[in-house]
């Protein structure tokens, strides 16, 4: 999420950078596209475009949110802030520049797309814009007023004498640039044959299935389709999903291949204030998932535990009954009732995820006995995973194939320093993430060994890795050829020499994140970039 | 380079790659099974489409002809809207009436990738609009009775909520 926030006083500078803004837009959109396993913030596959309206507007984003300053401001005072971590539901950020003469333009300062599942490791302050801006126009991918609430009260904290007016209304910015013109008369919609119409709403979600349905009989008729609800995605609603909807949608939801609910972000954002789950929803949303429980492949789930804590038990029973899961998603859960694993028939599974969940280590350890295909297992910020070795040593003896393992913020005090080492055995790693899980002292060559075993070790996190030199860390890269992403923030003694020999031995490195490294300032890496271009030095997306 | 020749609806004569041609399964199936890869003075008339959009089709296919075959993963379906390429979206700016032609020439000559992005182009026309909205863009005639609308916007309120 974002907000706005003006740093402390800064003298504003006369001669501002032109910005890129104001003329030939060179604005890049990046899209984002979501690993199937989980949301490495390095490990984000994205592409660059140049920026064209119709690319913009694929988004549509549904809300958009005004705010209007007293007086122009340097914009290169304000930042763009992530205060959500869980859901970026800001789209885009619009700014009129205080130099234009009216009527005036609108600018686009921010940009984001497919944000709708990051969960991510955000840093630092993403973006600085510049130029004097007067109004920001602010458009949300869903029109939710809590969250825009949030937004409100963290602006008014934050930069409150400046705000003249807020203003949330839907605006009508969107259809204005919408490419195709619809021409007076003709609905060419008619000549279509159904299986187009099909084609064409196989695109659409099931929030959009629903209007649709309401425009004529024949499009009443082809929504009904059963094909439009095999793989749903229930985020489209976030945290507007209630008892309600889910009636309405149960009768369509019949063997579903995939079911994606994971909503809300109370884990990080102590000012929002979390809907109490309207009476029945888990009961419902319980049996949608036993309807779909020999089908369903993929199962994205996260049970708010606070609240009715009776379903949650036979809810999690009905999920460890779905034998046909290869991912099995239940972040945050588990806080309230234990996993009860006697009639569990998960044994198929690919991708785990427990992310900040409160799953204990006995339970973790017979998941993973169950589910000797697995390949993906995250883990992040699980408060009852305390040691890292017999969940390691358990991942050695029953899931050979394990390509990524990440546990970040997990283990914090890992005292048996040889654990590392047994990375090592697992030779199919490529992704791996031990943000915040340092161990408490170096003195033996772990790094080495994993760099020598893991061939195939493509992306690497070591986030927050506070003893780590540049000699205890070169002589792994030296091993390790294949990796792209490599995240090296938060590391207090490392220097510029690291950057250096990483980007020379490492053939195929894509990105390099050095954030909050003492010794590297930004002007070093400002000459890297210039320098090695083909490397993205922290870059934020 | 082998070639061939498409006709359009309304006459013209377009000489093509047959490597271009067989990017439309329609054609590739129909070349294969008559064998006329080595006839070049056979015409093959397309009296579903006209020139202008033939035209476009081509100009599609030229633009693509290197790319890779797409294969489905039966256990994901892709429903993203928003990774049409820039070049893509700039061929698809154009009014209605082409989009939709276009939609039809690449489901009657069967070119996956041509009808794939163009259809996701009009999903997105749709998409984040109310059912009004829709019926304006498309100038769709509401035909439900008031009674058959008002039952539909019962079932599908909580659904369709914005």
């Amino acid at each position: 999420m974002l907000g706005f926030y003006q740093r402390p006083n800064k003298p504003t500078t006369s001669n501002a950078p032109n910005s890129i803004f104001s003329s030939g837009y060179t604005i890049h959109i990046y899209t984002m596209k979501r690993t199937n396993y989980k949301l490495w913030t390095a490990g984000r596959v994205y592409e660059k475009k140049p920026y064209r309206y119709q690319d913009i507007d694929l988004l549509n984003p549904e809300s958009v949110f005004l705010i209007e300053l007293e007086a122009p401001f340097n914009v290169n005072d304000f930042m763009l802030h992530p205060i959500w971590k869980e859901t970026d539901l800001v789209v885009r950020v619009w700014a009129t520049s205080y130099e234009e003469v009216v009527p005036c333009n609108w600018h686009l300062l921010y940009t984001i797309a497919d944000s709708k599942h990051s969960m991510g490791h955000f840093n630092e302050c993403p973006e600085i814009v510049n130029m004097i801006r007067i109004e920001f126009k602010i458009e949300f991918e869903n029109n939710f007023r809590k969250f825009v609430l949030v937004v409100n009260k963290k602006l008014r904290f934050l930069v409150e004498p400046l705000i003249k007016k807020t203003e949330n209304k839907i605006q009508e910015l969107t259809t204005s640039v919408v490419s195709p013109e619809s021409q007076p008369g003709i609905n060419f919609t008619e000549g279509l044959a159904t299986e187009v119409l099909f084609k064409i709403f196989d695109y659409l979600d099931i929030k959009s299935l629903s209007r649709c349905a309401q425009v004529n009989q024949r499009w009443n008729l082809i929504t009904k389709d059963r094909r439009f609800y095999r793989e749903v995605d229930l985020t489209v609603y976030w945290n507007k999903l209630n008892t309600n909807t889910l009636k309405q949608l149960k009768p369509k939801l019949k063997s579903m291949k995939r079911l994606d609910v994971e909503v809300d972000g109370q884990f990080y954002c102590p000012l929002f204030i979390y809907p109490v789950a309207s009476e029945g929803f888990h009961s419902i949303l319980r049996d949608i998932v036993e309807d779909s429980k020999d089908t369903l492949i993929q199962l994205c789930l996260n049970i708010p535990y606070e609240l009715d804590s009776m379903p949650e038990r036979e809810f999690l029973e009905t999920t460890l009954s779905c034998a046909k899961l290869k991912e099995l998603r239940l972040p945050r859960s588990l806080h309230g009732y234990p996993l009860n694993l006697e009639n569990c028939l998960v044994t198929k599974l690919s991708i785990m995820d427990f992310s900040m969940s409160g799953i204990k280590e006995a339970e973790l350890i017979i998941m993973l006995q169950y589910n000797p295909d697995l390949e993906h297992l995250v883990i992040d910020h699980c408060i009852y995973l305390v040691y890292i070795d017999p969940i390691l040593k358990a991942v050695i003896i029953h899931n050979k194939k394990l390509k990524s393992w990440s546990s970040w913020k997990t283990f914090q005090n890992v005292y048996d320093l040889k654990v590392y080492e047994e990375f090592g055995k697992l030779v199919h790693l490529e992704d791996l993430d031990l943000g915040h899980c340092e161990p408490e002292l170096y003195d033996t060559d772990f790094l080495l060994v994993i760099g020598s075993k893991c061939k195939k070790l493509r992306r690497l996190s070591l986030v927050n890795w506070g003893q780590l030199t540049d000699e205890i860390l070169l002589p792994m890269f030296l091993e390790t050829k294949e990796i792209t992403h490599l995240n090296l923030s938060n590391m207090y003694q490392i220097t510029p020499v690291i950057m250096l020999m990483v980007i020379t031995y490492l053939p195929k490195l894509q990105i390099l994140n050095v954030k909050n490294c003492e010794e590297i300032y930004m002007e070093i890496i400002e000459q890297y970039r210039q320098k090695y271009s083909h490397v993205k030095i922290n870059e934020y997306r | 380079m082998p070639q061939i020749k498409l006709q359009s609806s309304d006459g013209e004569v377009f000489p093509i790659d047959v490597e271009i041609a067989k990017m439309s399964t329609t054609l590739k199936t129909m070349l294969e099974d008559l064998g006329m890869e080595d006839d070049d003075d056979e015409i093959v008339p397309l009296p579903n489409v006209n020139a202008a959009i033939l035209r476009k089709v081509l100009e599609w296919c030229t633009a693509h002809r290197h790319d890779p075959p797409i294969v489905d993963d039966p256990n994901i379906l892709d429903t993203r809207t928003n990774n049409i390429t820039c070049w893509d979206a700039e061929f698809l700016k154009v009014d209605q009436g082409t989009l939709f032609e276009l939609i039809l020439a690449a489901n009657y000559l069967d070119i996956r990738g041509l009808l794939d992005v163009a259809c996701k182009s009009v999903a997105t026309l749709i998409s984040g609009k109310t059912p009004e909205d829709i019926r304006k863009t498309f100038n769709i005639k509401n035909d439900f009775t008031p009674e058959e609308e008002e039952e539909i916007r019962k079932e599908n309120e909580c659904c369709a909520e914005k």
